[in-house]
This record gives C-alpha cells, structure tokens and sequence, in this order.
C-alpha cells in the first residue's frame, strides 16, 4: 500500500460545522495525567517540566487544565511592602487577603490628608493657643519677676540695673538718681569700696540669673514639647482609631498602624504647613510627600477571582524575582520600599507560574535564580550585583515573601535531559515530567476524535467549517507529517496553520466550506514558498551539473537517496555513490569519514557491510581487497546509515563487476547479517528520485527499492501513486541484501553448496570468484612466511 | 544723623528708642500709623545719658544678656555700642518705610533737653515708645485674644489709632479696655458708637481711673499694646511706661 486513505464513510457528518469540538487533548493521555498529577499534588519539588517538540499544543493544554481548576481555587494573596519605621533599609512584607492590600493603601492615603487637614486644625484651635500662651506667658512672667526683684533689692541697696546694648550694666545712685562720674570721685575711699563691693555682689547675681535663663528657656521648651506631643497623640489617636477599626483582625496590620501612629507623633511637625493656606486644598496635593507611609502593594488580585495563572514571556532574573528601583535626586541614585516591584513569582503566588525553559537558560542566573527560589520557599528581592557579591553599596533588603506556587517548565527533550544529566537540583525541583507524543495510532476511535480536534481548531481559529473530503485529506495529511500510515501527527500548530492556509484558499473562491482542492492548494501552495533549493537542486541535476543516471547500467554506481532538510521543508534527492575495489590489505576506505566529512553513523553503516563482506565471502581467511566509498559530488556532512544498503550493493558490484540498474534508486540500512532495516523520509526519498525520472520520462522500469518495514510508513504523493498503479514507476520492498542486489543486477543470488560455492551465474559468485581471484593474486605477491596471512581489513 | 525725607509741615509720628533695639514689628506698627495719616515717620533715638554716666564709672562692666559674661566697658565703648544699635534702627526703619512709601527720616539726640527742643520743632502727632521688656519678649502669636489698653481722652485722634492697631494686629478676637472718667455718658456712647463702627466684634471692657494701677500691676504683661494721650497725667505714664512692656502709642491731642 503506498498511502493510507481515510475512509470517509466512517463520518456521519457533512461539514465540520456538524461535529461536536473536541474539548479535551487527543493522544496526549500520558502527558495529561502527568500535568493533573503535578498541578494536583501540593508537596515540595513537585514542580513541572512539560517537555515535547514544538507545535505539540503543550501550552494550550496546560492552560486547559489550569483553567478549569483555578475556576475551584481561591485568588492568591495580596502581598504588600510597608515602611519599616526602625529600620528604614529593611522593608517589611505583608501578606494580605486579595483585594485589601488596595483598600489598606487608600486607607493609608485618607490618613495622611486627615493629619494634613486635622493636625493643623489643632495646633491653631482656642485650647492649643491658650496653653501654649500660657506657657509662652509663665517664662515671660518668670523672667521679667526674676529681673524685677533683683532690680528692686538693687534699687533698695542703692544701685540700679539699667539695659545697655550688650545686656546691663549697674550703677549706684543717690537718693535715686544715678551718681555722676564727678561726684564719685569725690566720695570717701571707704564708701567707694562698698559701692564696688555691692556692685560686685549684686553683678554676681546679674549674672546668675541670666545663667538661669537658659534652663528656664529649656524648661519652657521641654513643656512645649510635651503640650505638642499631647495635641499630636489626641489628634493622631483619633485619626487613626477609624482604620485600626477595620483591621483588628489582622495582628500585622495593626503593628503596622502603631508603628505608623507612634513615628507620626514623633514627626508632628511636618504635617503642619509652611505656607499658610486653605487645609483641603492643600493637604491633598501633598499626601505624596508622606510616602513613609504609603503601601507598595506589589501584588494585586482583587480582580482575580481565582488563582493565579502567569505566563512568563521574558523570563529574565529580575523579571522573576524582581526588582528594587532607584531614581536620580541631585545627582544621587536614591530608593526606598515604595520602588519595589514585583516579579513573576510574586504574581503567580498562590498559583502557577508557566515558562519556557530555553527562553529561561538564555538569560543569565535567571535559572539559578528560580531554583534559589523554589529551594527556600521564599523570595527574597537582590539585585545581581548582590547575588554575585559585586556590589557593596548600601540598599534595602527587602523582607522576603513566602513562595507557595506551582512552577511549569516547558520546553523540548534536549533540553529536559540535558538539565537531568547536568543538574542535581534539577531532578529535586521538578520531580513529574508530561511528555508529550509527537503522534497517536490512527484508528477508528482517533479518526473520529481527530474530525473533531479539525472541528474545535476550525471554530477557535473562526475558520470556515470543513466539508467531510476535506477532513480526510487532513487526516491523511496528518499521517504523511508523522511519516506513518497508522499514525496520526499531534503537530497541533502545523494542524492549525494548515485550517488557516486552507481556509484562505476557500474564501479567495468565495466558497462557504473548506473542501479538498482547498486542502491541496494550501499544501501545494506551502510547499512551492518553501521549495526553492529543492528545485535548484532538481534543476542541477536536470542540467547534467549533478551527475544522476536514471537509466541503463553501470558497474560499480549506484543511486542512494538522502532527505534534506532546510527550515522546515524536507525534501528527498538522489545521490551516486561509487565504489572501486581492487587487490589489497585495507579492507573498505570510507571517503566521506576519511575527510571528515563522514559523520559516526554514516561510519557505523559502512563498517557493518564490511563486517558482512567479510563473513560472507571470506569467513575463513583474511579478506584480500582495498576497497573505497565515496558519495560523488557531495561535499558537505553526510550522517545516517540510510545508504548502507545501497553502499554494500555498489560494493559487491565493483568487486564483482557486475552491472547495477541506474533506473533504482535505493535506501535502507542493514545489519549485519544483511537484512534490510527501516529508514526514516521514505515518501521524500521516493518522491525525489521520482521527480527526476520523471522530468527525464518515465520508461516504466524506474522505481526506488525500499526497506519493507518501511511499508507502513508509505503515504506517497498522488502522482507518485499514479505512476506506479499506471506501471511507469515502481517500488520495491526488499527485507534481505540479496533482495536488493537481485532487483538490481537481475542476477538471482543463487544458492551455496557443500563446499561454500555459490551457484554460478549468481551475483554471489561473480563476487566470490573475483574474491578468489584476489586471493591468488596476493599469495604471489607475499613472502613465503606470509603467504597464508593476511592482515583484516583495516577499521577505522 | 542723616535725615531723609524730612518735609517741616507734614505731620509726623515720632518712634522713639533709647538703649535697646527695637523689634520690628514696633517699627511696623509705626509706619502703619504713618501710612493711616499720611504723615512721615521719624526714629529719633535718644542717647541714654544714665548709660554714658555709668559707663565713665571705674569698675563698670556690661553683663551679656545671653552668656552673662562680663565685659569691660568706657564711656567710648559704650557710646560706640549705642551709635551701632542706632544705626541699626535707622537701618531697619529706612527698610520698613521704603517698603511701605512712607516718607522718613532719624535724628540720634544725646540729651533729652535736645530731645524736647527736637519734639517742639515738629508736629507730633503720635509718640510710639517700643518694647522695654528686662528680659527678651516671647511672641505673641499664641493669643487668641488681641488686648488692648486705652485710657480715653476723648480725642478723634486716639480712637484712630485704635483703628489702625486693631486693623494692624489682624485678629479676630478683641478685647479694648478702656480707662475713662465714668460719668462722662456722652463720650462712653462716642465710643462705643466709633467702635460698633469697626465692624468687627470687640468686647469693652470699662474702668474707671481708679482702678488704672491695681490694673497695670495685675495684668499689665497681658496687654499687646496701649494707646494713651499726652496729656495724661504724668504719674499715670510712667506707671504705664514701667509696668507695661508692650508697645506704647501716645497720641499728642
């Protein structure tokens, strides 16, 4: 069979506009039951790693599945940063239900313009004023008494204290008038000195009460200071008292508003203006200033109703752990908990974080930093320069914020092992893998389930409904991308482009449904926008640049078939491969390994066929040729044991000098035993070397010999197919060597008898023969200590 | 001193210091007046004779009001210290009243009888005597209340200058006590008349003369200024000028 139909009889509907959506993954059950799992399970390191190659649908399916449970699950929490009075450098977290971290914070922004607009009030109402006079007009007393009674002792001793520019100075009197300089002089010298003696003891007591006037000063401050204190507690109490009313369940909170009440007191003063002017206007333009007081809410869910689903796009370290700003005030970088903000694993707290894995190694000690994260259980905000020690500048260290989310790695199988191979961590952080399949067997359950996939991407993607031929080339198509005619491809997005370009195509005819010619030109029409080298190629070898026989026979060459594959086109082409052999010691020379041009597999094929030369046609002695390999005109890596059949059988031909059919094409790989194993681009490799006979002409014993395990994997295209069903073009399942080598010398493969010779006319012992020929050949050139010695084809 | 703006017709008030220097809002207080009469004001700072006769005293010191320490002192010391507080006010005067477009001018007298000759050449109109306070006044922006001492002498010009301090002082409370001969029905009415006129709510307070110095001794510190005539009695004002540190308007008619 060389392609698999869909049988359309088996669909009971017209268009796809009939068939019920598939809303649940097809072929997809191991993977699914792993993410339930792995979502469900609420133990530590049982993290996610969903891995399969792109296009597989991964992300759609993990969002399905968390869709449907969040819908049952609580939001997550708010998560704030508040002002740590003690310690400004240390901000502390709080963690909130959803939705109060905004109320708390609107909350905070009303206290702080009540205390702009009450505080004010009260230090200009009746009662501050009078207690503050009173204690502005006590000092004044106290001081002008003090002055008053030194004065009047001093008048009464006879001396006055008079004001002078610099403070006082006294002089004596007589009968109360200040005594003149004359007069002075003219007193005895006992009565100066008792002048001067109570000028002196009274200048003493001048000067101690002035010293005094300091402590009075400061007695009057310290009685300001507490008159202030009272008014700021009553007025801060009272504004406070209607928010500590709506937290008292909430023992952090309410820390917080006494933390918040107590510095608030302590810095009554900058809640008073320093221009005078209308309070409400004001005060609400200045609420900014306080942002000590202000609530960094860095996580917001009071619109979520339901746990959290975050999808990384950009998984950078900062992104996911977060990030502390500054800005630039005079020439200085400054911060403080209100540039706080928040990552992605603080978003997706309480819930499930998704990202893709590559996009995550790609970017520095993001991945260190997530597993930092999921070992403690907590996030705690650096910067890298912290992390890696680079920086001693002071910061915050921000209070770290408890973790509890599910992380969901997603990326392909490379990257999956290479973590599991290199990092311990990894295996203790992501314990369940989902792993997803590239396609599903293709029976009648999963047809039907496969028209409704094609139904539920038609109607997501608003595309026309498909008519029932439609589905089955889709379905067909499907087969031919997981190059297996019993199996369907899960490649949701090739699916989904493919509706997309059909859906195109219909609607540029005007047509109401997507049918079949709307399926084959959007395919035909992909295939020519991608096609251009393999038609350079094509046309190379058209032109005879390349050189390819597709007729008559030839000795020592044959056609090998390769698939090559440039972006996300793949495409069969021929290649010649031909073999010399002659007298020698060196057994089979691989060209291609030897200029390095041959990669390890190619280098396993070519040692196993000659493992089998050698056990086939010298089992008892040293086999006696140097024979060489090359691909003719090629020069860049060859890889893959897909020609090792086809490297043996030109092989045998050059040792036996017999004729290898140029109108074959051959692959498959074989073991060595000589059987024939299956190889992968059966359908590019046959449809590529069907291109060219037939630009040349099909003569109709053209053909291409296949493994026959490879059968099943046949999905040819319709030209292909007709050509063979019209006789012009053939192909050939073989399962031995000696199937291919009969279909391309013609030549049976005969039998061997008691003596291990071959029948003659076979293409066994022409080989044979020509073997023996060596070998006698070779004993004349040996020395006689030699003779019966041969050295086994080198191996490299 | 240097005289600006002196003009011999216009009528002037007269801020007058003597050894300390004078806070600003007495100097503001005075060019309000000025203004409010259209007359020029004029700082004439008085050399105090008793402070230069002290200071020529052997075993004089000057004791620092803020630091009590004591320094030496002379008669040249001390006249140098008070030209330096009078060109401070002529400063402080000149600012406030180029501020204001007051016309005015300072004269620095030493002696008292220069003082008189210097008051007879000019007319008067208001005397205002600053602040005489021992000790450094503590502000008064904490009283609610604005209190006011008149003792009345009937005269257009003193219920003026209560005009101008209760528009100067902005408060919105305000208490006048008034010292007045009782019996007098017909000025107590022209008062209480001039006062309803100010439209802004004022509590009268009235005394009889009798009662002047069991007030002043009292609650006198509670006073923010103190309008009077000249022509009272000269007992009264010094009782007044000793006892009251606030500023002092006397009003020469």
């Amino acid at each position: 069979m060389l392609y698999h139909s869909c049988d359309l009889e088996q669909f009971d509907f017209d268009t796809t506009d009939e068939v019920e959506p598939l809303d649940r993954p097809l072929g997809q059950q191991r993977a699914l039951e792993a993410i339930e799992f792995g979502v469900d399970i609420d133990r530590s390191g049982f993290n996610l790693f969903v891995l399969g190659a792109s296009g597989l649908g991964k992300h759609e399916l993990v969002q399905q599945i968390l869709e449907r449970r969040v819908s049952d699950e609580q939001s997550g929490y708010d998560w704030c940063y508040i002002n740590n009075f003690d310690n400004p450098q240390k901000p502390k977290v709080l963690q909130l239900p959803a939705g109060m971290g905004r109320q708390l914070s609107k909350d905070m922004e009303s206290l702080v313009e009540d205390l702009l607009m009450s505080m004010p009030s009260s230090f200009q109402s009746e009662e501050y004023n009078s207690l503050r006079q009173e204690i502005e007009d006590d000092l004044n007393n106290r001081q002008e008494q003090a002055f008053r009674k030194l004065s009047k002792d001093a008048e009464e001793q006879g001396i006055a204290i008079i004001h002078a520019p610099r403070g006082y100075t006294l002089g004596p009197m007589v009968d109360g008038k200040l005594i003149d300089p004359a007069e002075y002089e003219k007193l005895p010298k006992a009565e100066k000195e008792r002048i001067e003696k109570l000028v002196a003891d009274i200048q003493l007591e001048l000067q101690a009460m002035v010293r005094n006037m300091p402590m009075l000063q400061r007695e009057h401050h310290q009685r300001v200071k507490a008159l202030n204190q009272e008014i700021t507690q009553h007025t801060v109490e009272q504004m406070i008292a209607w928010i500590e009313k709506n937290y008292q369940s909430y023992p952090e909170i309410m820390d917080y508003l006494a933390a918040v009440k107590q510095n608030a007191i302590e810095n009554a003063g900058a809640f008073l203006p320093s221009n005078h002017g209308p309070e409400n206007e004001y005060a609400a333009s200045r609420v900014k200033e306080f942002h000590e007081y202000s609530v960094n809410v860095i996580v917001d869910n009071q619109d979520n109703r339901s746990a959290a689903i975050v999808f990384e796009d950009n998984p950078t370290y900062q992104n996911l752990v977060g990030r502390i700003e500054y800005v630039s005030q005079m020439g200085t970088l400054m911060t403080d908990f209100t540039l706080i903000k928040s990552g992605a694993l603080h978003r997706a707290n309480g819930g499930y974080l998704i990202i893709d894995v590559r996009k995550l190694l790609s970017h520095g000690f993001a991945w260190e930093g997530l597993k930092r994260v999921l070992k403690a259980g907590e996030i705690k905000i650096q910067s890298l320069e912290q992390v890696l020690s680079l920086a001693s500048n002071v910061s915050l260290e921000p209070e770290s914020v408890t973790f509890n989310a599910k992380v969901i790695l997603t990326g392909d199988p490379v990257l999956y092992y290479l973590l599991k191979a290199y990092d311990d961590e990894f295996s203790q952080l992501f314990k369940v893998t989902a792993d997803f399949s590239r396609s599903t067997d293709r029976n009648l359950e999963n047809l039907q389930l496969y028209a409704r996939l094609i139904a539920a991407i038609q109607k997501r993607n608003n595309a026309r409904a498909l008519d029932k031929a439609s589905v089955g080339r889709v379905i067909e198509q499907a087969s031919r991308d997981a190059e297996d005619g019993e199996k369907l491809s899960l490649h949701i997005e090739n699916l989904r482009d493919l509706l997309s370009e059909a859906d195109y195509w219909a609607g540029k005819e005007s047509s109401h449904v997507i049918r079949l010619q709307d399926i084959e030109q959007g395919l035909e029409k992909r295939r020519f926008r991608q096609d251009k080298y393999h038609e350079l190629f094509q046309q190379q070898i058209a032109r005879g640049i390349k050189l390819i026989d597709t007729g008559g026979s030839k000795v020592a060459q044959i056609n090998a078939l390769s698939v090559l594959q440039i972006g996300d086109y793949r495409f069969g082409q021929p290649s010649r491969i031909t073999a010399t052999a002659r007298l020698g010691r060196g057994g089979v020379i691989d060209i291609e390994r030897e200029t390095k041009l041959g990669g390890d597999i190619h280098s396993k094929g070519v040692l196993i066929l000659s493992a089998y030369l050698a056990n086939r046609y010298a089992p008892n002695r040293p086999l006696p040729l140097s024979a060489s390999l090359t691909f003719e005109q090629s020069y860049g890596q060859v890889d893959g044991d897909s020609a090792t059949a086809a490297e043996l059988c030109v092989l045998l031909s050059a040792i036996g000098d017999i004729p290898l059919k140029q109108s074959l094409a051959v692959t498959g790989s074989m073991n060595q035993l000589g059987e024939i194993q299956a190889i992968g681009g059966v359908n590019e490799k046959i449809e590529g070397f069907f291109e060219i006979c037939k630009h040349r002409g099909l003569s109709g014993d053209q053909g291409v010999i296949i493994p026959e395990t490879n059968r099943l994997h046949l999905m040819l295209n319709n030209e292909v197919r007709k050509a063979v069903d019209d006789g012009l073009f053939n192909i050939y399942p073989a399962s031995q060597i000696e199937d291919v080598m009969e279909i391309l010398t013609g030549l049976p493969r005969g039998k061997r008898d008691a003596s291990g010779r071959f029948s003659k006319r076979s293409f066994n012992h022409r080989v044979q023969e020509r073997i023996e020929e060596f070998q006698q050949i070779q004993k004349q050139f040996a020395r006689p200590d030699q003779a019966d010695n041969a050295i086994e084809g080198r191996q490299d | 001193m240097g005289n600006n703006h002196q003009q011999k017709d216009r009528e002037t008030v007269l801020l007058r210091v003597e050894s300390e220097s004078v806070p600003g809002n007495t100097i503001d207080l005075a060019i309000a007046i000025a203004a409010s009469v259209q007359s020029q004001v004029h700082g004439l700072f008085v050399e105090n004779q008793d402070l230069l006769r002290v200071a020529s005293l052997p075993f004089t010191r000057e004791i620092s009001s803020t630091t009590a320490r004591e320094h030496q002192t002379s008669l040249d010391q001390m006249q140098r210290s008070l030209r330096a507080v009078a060109a401070q006010f002529r400063k402080s005067l000149e600012q406030a009243a180029l501020a204001s477009q007051v016309p005015w001018s300072f004269d620095y007298v030493s002696e008292r009888e220069d003082e008189a000759e210097w008051t007879s050449r000019h007319g008067i109109t208001y005397t205002i005597v600053g602040n005489r306070s021992a000790t450094q006044k503590r502000p008064r922006q904490f009283r609610a209340v604005l209190r006011v001492l008149l003792i009345e002498n009937h005269s257009p010009q003193l219920l003026h200058a209560l005009g101008v301090v209760l528009q100067w002082f902005k408060q919105d409370r305000v208490e006048v006590t008034v010292i007045h001969d009782q019996a007098n029905g017909e000025q107590k009415a022209k008062l209480a008349a001039y006062i309803k006129g100010l439209e802004q709510p004022i509590r009268l307070i009235e005394l009889g003369r009798n009662e002047l110095v069991k007030l002043l001794i009292e609650t006198a510190a509670s006073y923010d200024c103190v309008i009077i005539s000249k022509y009272e009695s000269l007992d009264n004002q010094l009782l007044i000028l000793k006892y009251l540190t606030c500023p002092v308007i006397i009003v020469s008619r």
